[in-house]
């Protein structure tokens, strides 16, 4: 759990710093996060997660106000830590300095040096500045401009022919061009504004298809700490309260490779949003404000969304409109695509209020959302969906918990819904000894719980139709060595998308890490998946459908080796096996990446090829990319993967990323299919970003 | 009709679940399984039952009794009574168990010496078998196994058994054997109050059994446990509570296709 000593040695160089005022150490967060979920995922949805821990270190923690629900939420401490740090405190008064914490019975400097970019003892001195002055002198504002393209023409793009349904050819051009802007102080305000046009999307201002400029546009503006508003929020923003169940925050960390803390969820409030995916916020006002040891909140939310809407025309002739999905892609490339855009408003209200003790040990809270379509959603009947939200609104409720007791950190939430679905998850985080810690985490949700921004841990993407156990494990026998390791067992008592029947399934992780020194790493890591799926192709239930097991294995090792302060590699190796029904199927893929940096540039250059017998066999590689920019691409097939990436600080001001990549197939001349087709082996995708500092 | 259907239920649970169940390959002893069913480490009055290895390493003599429930099936269930002693020379253990119901049913009778050589500690035990069907006959058997628990280092130990050596038959007149396993497993003692214990088990007729145990004592007298072991797969937890001298052991089991089962212990020091 005190993780990350990796870390420290770039921390350390940043340590002489603080001594200067206003000034903390800097975090790689991209590095930051690669370390603490180095599995790739298709679930993790990476940009999310980059903005949320921007979020957490760009507002750091006052450690004479901090909650230990605050403390858990940077996933770097112990419980132990924790109640010791909260010990000290209620003894023997506020901290003097931050350097005091290394004192502090299972602290010490590892531990402090990793956790000094989140800590502050700043009161919140109120400037004598106007906030107007203070937002102009501003020196954390920023500007980015990114653009990326596929160079291969993809078939949405091509001209019109008889063969193809002339509603689904894109409209736009092939560039995706994203701009923000953003400047923020920590506690007091942050303003951002971003703007994005996705590839074969049009910039064009027609209120007819609800186009106006950019495809998607997200503003923010949030003030911290005006009297007893702690926060006000307007534009876009995100609400995370209890452990997700009402809501979420549109992240979830659940499993990873850091087995232990990442189960929990800490309260974080009311945050402004900041990614780029277009689903997943609320829109419009949201507040929060402090009484003492209490904190109401109050959420007001509209929201056009995408969705396909159908007429069914009743008995009496008239043609009631109800919508059949809601699209969360935020593609709106095609006519067929666009007729999706903004086809019904959400309306959301939602509340909360919560107890935090004095003492730091323990909180409670209530959580409620209303939410309300402008029409009716009205799913598609299918057999593993019957249970699923229907309908034009939905009431979920919860009731959150959580305590600090000895070396245990205990958590719960339990939620119902209109429905009547009831929901419930509650856990425990502890260090059982210095070397040891142990995470236990039992959730059991009905099939017909509906909470529509929920992402409480579960296996499946949503909870719901689940129940389960899950164990982490760490141990830490030595400096230099650490195992962690995990298990999961759920049971789906509801039939699941291509799994006709109720299953049940499992899944375990062993990783092992070696840190000899600081600039050597050597991770090896073992996972192993066993779940249902249908023998057959098919994803709805027929009486005939037979349920067999799929069992994956999957092996990873690495190598990271930093061979002077210029000079890093990295080296891993990717294998999995598939069994199902009776056919075991292969995957590999051998990565090996270099970086140098002098002077005022950085270069990443990989080189990868992977060799898989199917897509249930296709391997996720984490790849370096301009800041703030993801992508997790799976690989399956035969082929090459390479790309350089390029940073150059042009100035104090501004810097410069490009990055150009490819994929070579060997074993086809197509790639991708539809609209996204790709007629010949290779594609070539370029990113360009430029990061203009105001100040 | 009636047994014959209990005696095919047997051989399916049997071949299924065999580490679950039959007296010579079950955990016995709450606390142990409570720890994914490891055997090898827990020096109590199960070590006779779990691993006569142990046996030589316990700091006291112990007596104790334990019932198992098992999938809410009657005939599915165990009752134990093992008593160990202490003596200058060595330890030595006497136990009876009894599994089964009216139509099915086995008994065992062991006893067992262990004693300690420097980092070694070693023990053999000899047991009697009875296997009862209603309406086919009872047959007896004599089997005998042996086992050893080498204290690496002070936070190390490596334990092995070998059960039922001679690979003793159900009955003369039977063709099918009791079963014959090798053991294997080490417990990390990382600090005063963990322990970790990673075991593997393998029967001659079956694939091997991994298993991982853990435990936690809150308090010296309240000890918290969890484990999970395959083949089949299934989840433990355990409560332990203890006075000086007597105290009781808690164990639960999850097995997600059988469902669940429930072990209760208690014990006597001197």
């Amino acid at each position: 759990m005190k993780l990350m000593i990796y870390l420290s040695s770039f921390l350390l160089l940043a340590l002489p710093a603080i001594a200067q005022e206003n000034t903390r150490p800097t975090l790689d967060i991209q590095q930051l996060m690669e370390r603490l979920f180095p599995i790739q995922d298709e679930d993790l949805d990476y940009e999310a997660l980059y903005e949320l821990l921007l979020e957490l270190y760009q507002n750091p923690l006052d450690i004479n106000r901090v909650t230990a629900d605050e403390l858990l939420a940077t996933y770097l401490l112990a419980p132990t830590q924790i109640q010791a740090l909260i010990d000290h405190r209620n003894t023997w008064g506020e901290f003097l300095s931050i350097y005091e914490l290394q004192s502090l019975p299972n602290w010490d400097s590892t531990t402090l040096v990793t956790l000094l970019p989140f800590l502050t003892l700043e009161n919140t001195t109120t400037s004598s500045k106007t906030f107007f002055e203070r937002l102009r002198s501003e020196e954390n504002n920023f500007l980015v401009f990114r653009h990326r393209q596929t160079w291969e023409l993809r078939k949405g793009y091509t001209k019109n022919d008889s063969t193809l349904n002339p509603t689904s050819r894109y409209l736009g051009d092939p560039n995706d061009l994203f701009l923000r802007f953003r400047v923020q102080h920590a506690k007091d305000f942050s303003m951002g504004l971003i703007l994005e046009k996705d590839a074969g999307e049009v910039l064009t201002w027609d209120p007819k298809t609800n186009r106006y400029g950019f495809n998607f546009a997200s503003f923010h503006f949030t003030r911290y700490g005006i009297g007893k508003w702690k926060t006000i929020s307007l534009g876009d923003f995100q609400a995370s309260f209890g452990q997700g169940l009402v809501f979420g925050a549109g992240f979830s960390l659940g499993k990873g490779a850091e087995t232990v803390p990442t189960v929990r969820r800490s309260s974080l409030g009311i945050l402004p949003y900041t990614a780029s995916i277009e689903t997943g916020f609320f829109r419009g006002i949201g507040l929060t404000r402090k009484m003492g040891p209490w904190q109401s909140s109050l959420i007001l939310s509209s929201i056009g969304k995408d969705g396909r809407v159908t007429e069914s025309s009743d008995s009496l002739g008239t043609a009631p409109q109800t919508l059949t999905s809601l699209s969360q892609t935020g593609l709106h490339r095609s006519l067929s695509e666009l007729s999706t855009k903004n086809q019904v408003r959400e309306t959301n209200l939602g509340s909360n209020l919560q107890y935090s003790a004095q003492s730091g040990r323990w909180s409670a809270g209530l959580n409620f959302l209303h939410t309300q379509f402008s029409i009716p959603w009205i799913r598609n009947a299918t057999s593993y969906n019957a249970f699923d939200f229907s309908g034009q609104s939905n009431q979920v409720g919860s009731l959150y918990a959580n305590l600090s007791w000895k070396n245990f950190a205990f958590f719960g939430e339990s939620a119902r819904s209109r429905s009547q679905g009831q929901g419930t998850v509650l856990g425990l985080v502890s260090s059982l000894s210095r070397t040891v810690d142990f995470s236990l985490l039992w959730r059991s949700y009905d099939r017909h719980l509906h909470s529509l921004y929920a992402t409480a841990f579960a296996e499946s993407t949503r909870p719901s139709n689940e129940r389960g156990v899950y164990l982490g494990f760490q141990l830490k026998p030595s400096a230099t060595l650490k195992l962690n390791a995990y298990v999961d067992f759920f049971t789906f008592p509801w039939l699941k998308f291509r799994v006709s029947a109720p299953s049940n399934g499992q899944e375990w992780l062993v990783r092992w890490s070696y840190q000899p020194q600081k600039t050597r790493l050597v991770t090896v890591q073992f996972k192993q998946e066993r779940k249902m799926r249908n023998l057959s192709e098919e994803v709805e239930y027929t009486p005939t459908q037979q349920v067999g097991t799929i069992l994956k294995n999957h092996a990873q090792a690495s190598l990271e080796l930093d061979i002077s302060t210029e000079l890093t590699s990295r080296s891993r190796i990717l294998w999995n096996q598939v069994s199902f029904n009776q056919k075991k199927t292969q995957g590999w893929m051998l990565v090996q990446e270099c970086s140098y940096s002098w002077g005022n540039w950085k270069l990443i250059a990989r080189m990868a090829l992977f060799d898989t017998d199917t897509f249930d066999n296709r391997l996720y590689g984490y790849e370096q990319n301009a800041v703030g920019t993801f992508a997790i691409p799976a690989f399956s097939g035969r082929g090459s993967r390479q790309y350089l990436l390029a940073q150059y600080r042009i100035h104090s001001r501004l810097t410069a990323y490009f990055r150009i990549a490819q994929t070579y197939y060997t074993d086809r001349e197509v790639i991708s299919s539809g609209m996204q087709e790709i007629s010949g082996p290779k594609q070539t995708d370029t990113v360009l970003l430029l990061r203009y500092a105001l100040h | 009709m009636k047994p014959s259907l209990i005696f095919c239920l047997w051989l399916m649970f049997s071949s299924q679940t065999s580490a679950q169940i039959d007296l010579s390959t079950q955990a016995f002893g709450a606390k142990s399984q409570g720890l994914g069913t490891t055997k090898l480490y827990h020096r109590d009055a199960w070590s006779l039952a779990n691993n006569v290895g142990a046996l030589a390493r316990i700091t006291e003599s112990e007596i104790g009794i334990t019932v198992d429930q098992r999938f809410g099936i009657q005939e599915l269930s165990t009752a134990a009574l093992s008593g160990v002693f202490k003596s200058q020379k060595g330890s030595i253990g006497i136990g009876i168990a009894r599994f089964g119901g009216e139509l099915f049913n086995q008994h065992r009778l062991e006893l067992g010496l262990g004693t300690t050589r420097g980092i070694l500690s070693f023990g053999l035990k000899a047991g009697w078998f009875q296997t009862h069907i209603e309406g086919f006959g009872t047959g007896n058997a004599f089997q005998f196994s042996l086992g050893g628990l080498a204290e690496l280092g002070p936070k190390f130990f490596f334990g092995t058994q070998l059960t039922n050596v001679n690979q003793a038959k159900i009955s003369t007149y039977s063709s099918q054997s009791l079963p014959t396993l090798l053991q294997m497993g080490t417990t990390y003692l990382p600090s005063k109050n963990v322990e970790i214990h990673a075991e593997l088990e393998k029967d001659l007729d079956h694939p091997p059994i991994f298993k991982l145990g853990l435990q936690y004592s809150l308090e010296k007298w309240v000890i918290l446990r969890t484990g999970i072991h395959s083949y089949p797969t299934a989840l433990n937890f355990g409560l332990g509570l203890q006075k000086k001298n007597y105290g009781l052991d808690y164990g639960y089991g999850q097995n997600t296709a059988l469902g669940r089962t429930h072990h209760l212990s208690l014990f006597l020091k001197r």
